[in-house]
């Protein structure tokens, strides 16, 4: 009863810690510190090493150690295996050993064999568990038929893994009451075990019993790399190491502090076990060494119970998580090919693991009844646990050449994989298992015979592997599984459905149709995308997702064909370029976020600053005229953001952009800021990216601008060259003519009037031949005579001129008080008076012609608007021209604005005119401002 | 991950090539526990995370 009492107290305890941390935060959050991570790997440690250890001991030394060392081995390896393994299978969702090596060959009988071969190697090894409780119990209660035991522990264990471990329909859920309850195994198991040691130490003291003496031996170093591969390939340690690591950083550091904690673990347990080897020898020398814990437990009152607890823990642990990581990889890859679609597909796939819980528990159950049929525990002397232990471990080697081409030898294929893996199955059912039955096919070297049929199974294996390798060499898809175990990112070549609707339509014979849609309508909201968005950005997340889901759910293989599809199917369409680039790019900083660059981030980082800083606009188009990339000159010039840009069809930019970018040449657009004139080239690339072209844009805008000012400049001179000559030949006959003219109305000669018409042509030849002279000289002035002058003060005395002359009032605003100008006060006078002469003839009287003053940081404004009829563009552009005027002949000359704008030239100004017909004109000049 | 490969290298020596036999072969058990226990603390310190300036 006492036995029971405690049985039933144990596992409420081991429930509690379970559920604790399913619902509790803070016990949640203990399952993901390094520490309970790290004692949850412990369930390595099984009955084998809990009472089989002696049993070793005394059969094989110290080979006994040599199974617990091999860990050590494997610690050092996590930076270089263990820790891209763990990337691999969280990036892409696999849950298990079998999932990795199906997803990596692309190859759902990979996945198949695979789980055949760790089937195989671990139905046994459960059976063993179960007669290690059952045969305890009946050690320390010879009442208790070990059936009986054995089928209770079974019914127990079922219980803790459907409700703790198979909770989830997704298979990459993680556990954290099932991490807790294995935690609490281990330290319960190492303080029984320890216990149990201290009772040894005691009765060393007490009685004439010393350390043995352990030598090792032949196959000590082969159990030692055997025992350092278990410890990866195991599927209760990879399941606790990968699956049930927390997530992100936790993850990793735990999995580092298991390089140390682990293996102190195994050393701890192991640590007692010389000693109870020597006392069980003196107290039963012909007894079960695999029972000498309890025998020495028996010395301490209330010992055996806790010892024989210990050794439950230890085989329920292994039980457990087994029984789940097998189940996972039945359900996935035999059941789940075999499924038709429907239903509540979530209930059935939690249904499904735990019937394989079951069935899995009820076939090592009928193991073990075979085995205390054929070879009872009561009449053995030890050595079978660690015996059969080893024999399992190298079963489960078996998948070591197939792990090994997950991350090197690209070259092997799913051919090749399968075919090693079937060749080195069978070799070690003939060498290893059959011998176990008495059945010796192939008899082996009697020193180290585990280590010649180990590393025979295993070149059976790899040599099967190379050869179905070369007949059968790896597929394209292959390929690209290997590159995307190698790196973060690779590009997917694979087609999209046309739309959302073909993407349910693609899951539906996989998940159902209700599923399927729900399935995509959960994608669509965690991503916000909306129903009707089939753009292919929304629909290659989506896929991205789906894929994610479907892997957890159902495994790599069954999400991989229903959602990559040849570009070259039915309702497909290829990924366009554009997208195609902008995903990569968003996976490879997602990938990279928080890495130090490694040299080619520093690359891609840096030919990307160098792209996006060009003082070009560059652009490159993809085959299908889509913009893929769009630098951010680009963007300046063409008043388009690249988040706009990127993605969309040339057509569908505004008008004037989309055809100067399909066109090479020289185009002025009309952009919102003005207009401006663009020089456009084009470059193919050819085949090297995918037909996609490069456009070069170059802002000449500037240039023309420069270039039609010279050209201005130019005519003006001709002009001033032109003017300048003919003033020098008509002023001096003009001259005789007035002068004759005048002395003949001095002298009365001819008629009054005549004479009067002569002098008045004479003197407006004259004004003519000034203004010519005044042009002429303004563009090398004669005076170059500079003061400081205010602004405001220049601004009233125009004003003052103009209103006594054109008997007009005008309107004067002033703000330049503070500001100061290096020129030439008259003539910026009679450039002021010119502008507001101008502007008082094109302004009906009674509206209004203002004189505004302003300053800007560097420069102070003049500005002459007036209300008048205003100018088109084509007068606008001519009004500067010499001799170009809109008044009637006699009316003006057309020399006041070029004079005007040679005079503002010449103080290094600029005059520009802003007008349009019915909106008045607004002359303003603008002068470079005088520092103190 | 070079500190790793070089502690799995002396591991490697330690337990599996015939150099064991120092400690594995007759010897008292302590012996290789005090031998393990020496890797275990390598081990803890060959991939411990060097924290980046």
């Amino acid at each position: 009863m006492t036995l029971f009492f405690a049985s039933v107290v144990w596992l409420l305890l081991l429930f509690g810690v379970a559920r604790l941390a399913e619902t509790n935060a803070r016990a949640r959050a203990w399952s993901e510190h390094p520490v309970v991570y790290g004692l949850s790997l412990g369930v390595y440690a099984t009955s084998w090493t809990y009472f089989g250890a002696v049993g070793a001991a005394r059969t094989s030394g110290l080979d006994f150690l040599a199974v617990s060392l091999g860990p050590t081995l494997t610690g050092l390896l996590i930076p270089v295996v263990s820790l891209p393994l763990l990337e691999v299978l969280r990036r892409h969702q696999l849950a298990s050993l079998a999932d990795l090596l199906a997803f990596r060959y692309r190859s759902t009988a990979v996945g198949a064999v695979a789980t055949l071969t760790l089937v195989l190697a671990l139905v046994a090894y459960v059976a063993v568990q179960i007669r290690g409780v059952a045969s305890t119990a009946t050690a320390l209660r010879p009442e208790l038929p070990p059936r009986f035991t054995g089928a209770l522990f079974c019914l127990a264990m079922l219980l803790f893994a459907a409700l703790f471990g198979a909770r989830h329909a997704a298979r990459r859920e993680r556990h954290p009451g099932m991490v807790l309850a294995i935690a609490t195994e281990t330290v319960f198991k190492l303080v029984a075990l320890l216990a149990v040691g201290a009772a040894a130490l005691l009765t060393t003291r007490d009685a004439d019993v010393s350390w043995p003496t352990l030598r090792e031996t032949p196959a000590f170093p082969s159990v030692v790399i055997l025992s350092a591969m278990a410890a990866l390939l195991l599927p209760r340690q990879f399941h606790m190491t990968f699956t049930e690591a927390p997530e992100g950083e936790a993850g990793r550091r735990g999995l580092r502090a298991s390089a140390w904690l682990f293996p102190l673990v195994l050393l701890l347990l192991n640590l007692p076990i010389p000693l109870i080897l020597a006392v069980g020898t003196a107290l039963d020398p012909a007894g079960n060494a695999d029972l000498y814990v309890l025998t020495v437990a028996r010395q301490v009152p209330g010992l055996p119970v806790l010892a024989w607890l210990g050794g439950v823990s230890a085989s329920s642990a292994m039980v457990i998580v087994s029984s789940l990581a097998l189940s996972n990889m039945v359900a996935t890859h035999w059941v789940t090919p075999l499924r038709a679609p429907g239903g509540d597909l979530y209930r059935r796939l939690v249904l499904e693991r735990r019937l394989v819980i079951a069935a899995l528990l009820g076939l090592a159950f009928l193991l073990f009844m075979v085995l205390e049929a054929t070879a009872p525990a009561a009449s053995s002397r030890g050595g079978a646990l660690a015996q059969l232990g080893l024999v399992s471990f190298a079963g489960v080697a078996q998948t070591l050449p197939g792990l090994v081409g997950v991350f090197v030898l690209k070259r092997l294929s799913r051919a090749g994989v399968v075919a090693g893996l079937l060749v080195g199955t069978v070799a070690w059912l003939v060498l290893l298992v059959l011998p176990l039955f008495g059945a010796t096919v192939v008899p082996l070297a009697s020193t180290d015979g585990l280590g010649v049929a180990l590393w025979t199974s295993l070149a059976l294996n790899v040599a099967a592997a190379a050869l179905g390798s070369v007949l059968r060499p790896p597929t394209r898809d292959e390929d690209r599984a290997a590159d995307a175990c190698r790196h973060e990112v690779v590009d997917d070549e694979s087609g999209l459905p046309r739309d959302q609707a073909a993407l349910v339509e693609r899951l539906t014979p996989v998940l159902g149709a209700a599923t399927a849609a729900l399935e995509v309508a959960r994608a669509r909201a965690a991503l916000g995308i909306s129903q009707g968005d089939d753009s292919p950005a929304s629909l290659l997340k989506l896929r991205r997702r789906l894929e994610a889901e479907l892997t957890r759910l159902l495994g790599p293989m069954v999400a991989w064909a229903a959602l990559h599809v040849s570009p070259r199917e039915e309702f497909t369409r290829g990924v366009p370029l554009a997208e195609r680039i902008r995903s990569l790019e968003e996976a490879v900083a997602a990938a990279r976020e928080g890495e130090a660059n490694s040299a080619a981030e520093t690359l891609r980082a840096w030919l990307e600053t160098v792209f996006r800083a060009l003082p070009v606009g560059v652009a490159v188009l993809g085959p299908d005229a889509d913009v893929v990339w769009w630098n951010e000159r680009m963007a300046t010039l063409l008043e388009i953001p690249e988040v706009e840009a990127r993605g969309r069809l040339i057509a569908s930019l505004p008008g004037p952009v989309a055809a100067a970018l399909s066109s090479p040449g020289e185009h002025t657009l009309t952009l919102p800021t003005g207009p401006r004139t663009l020089r456009v080239a084009v470059a193919a690339t050819g085949e090297a990216l995918e037909g996609a072209r490069v456009v070069v844009v170059e802002d000449l805008t500037a240039t023309r601008r420069l270039e039609s000012q010279v050209r201005h400049q130019d005519r003006l001179a001709t002009i001033g060259r032109f003017a300048a000559g003919v003033a020098h030949e008509v002023g001096n006959p003009l001259a005789a003519i007035l002068m004759l003219a005048q002395g003949m109305k001095h002298d009365g000669d001819g008629e009054a009037e005549r004479v009067e018409g002569l002098l008045d042509a004479g003197r407006r030849i004259d004004g003519i031949v000034r203004g010519l002279v005044a042009f002429a000289r303004t563009g090398a002035s004669a005076s170059t005579r500079h003061e400081a002058v205010a602004p405001d003060a220049i601004a009233h005395q125009a004003v003052s001129l103009v209103q006594l002359s054109k008997k007009r009032t005008v309107g004067l605003e002033l703000s330049a008080e503070d500001a100061v100008v290096d020129a030439r006060a008259a003539e910026l006078v009679q450039v002021l008076v010119n502008l507001l002469a101008n502007a008082i003839d094109a302004t009906p009287a009674g509206q209004r012609v203002t004189l505004r003053t302003r300053t800007l940081d560097d420069a102070v404004l003049f500005e002459v608007e007036d209300e008048g009829a205003g100018m088109s563009p084509e007068v606008a552009a001519h009004a500067f021209e010499p001799f170009f005027t809109t008044k009637d002949v006699g009316q003006g000359t057309g020399l006041g604005l070029s004079v005007a704008w040679s005079i503002v030239e010449a103080h290094g100004g600029q005059l520009s005119v802003k007008s349009a017909p019915g909106a008045g004109t607004t002359m303003t000049v603008r002068l470079p401002r005088a520092r103190p | 991950m070079t500190r790793a490969l070089v502690v799995f290298s002396i591991a490697v020596v330690m337990l599996v090539s015939p150099a064991r036999s120092w400690w594995s072969d007759g010897g008292h058990p302590l012996v290789a526990f005090v031998v393990w226990l020496g890797l275990i603390a390598l081990s803890g310190w060959a991939v411990r995370r060097r924290e980046r300036p």
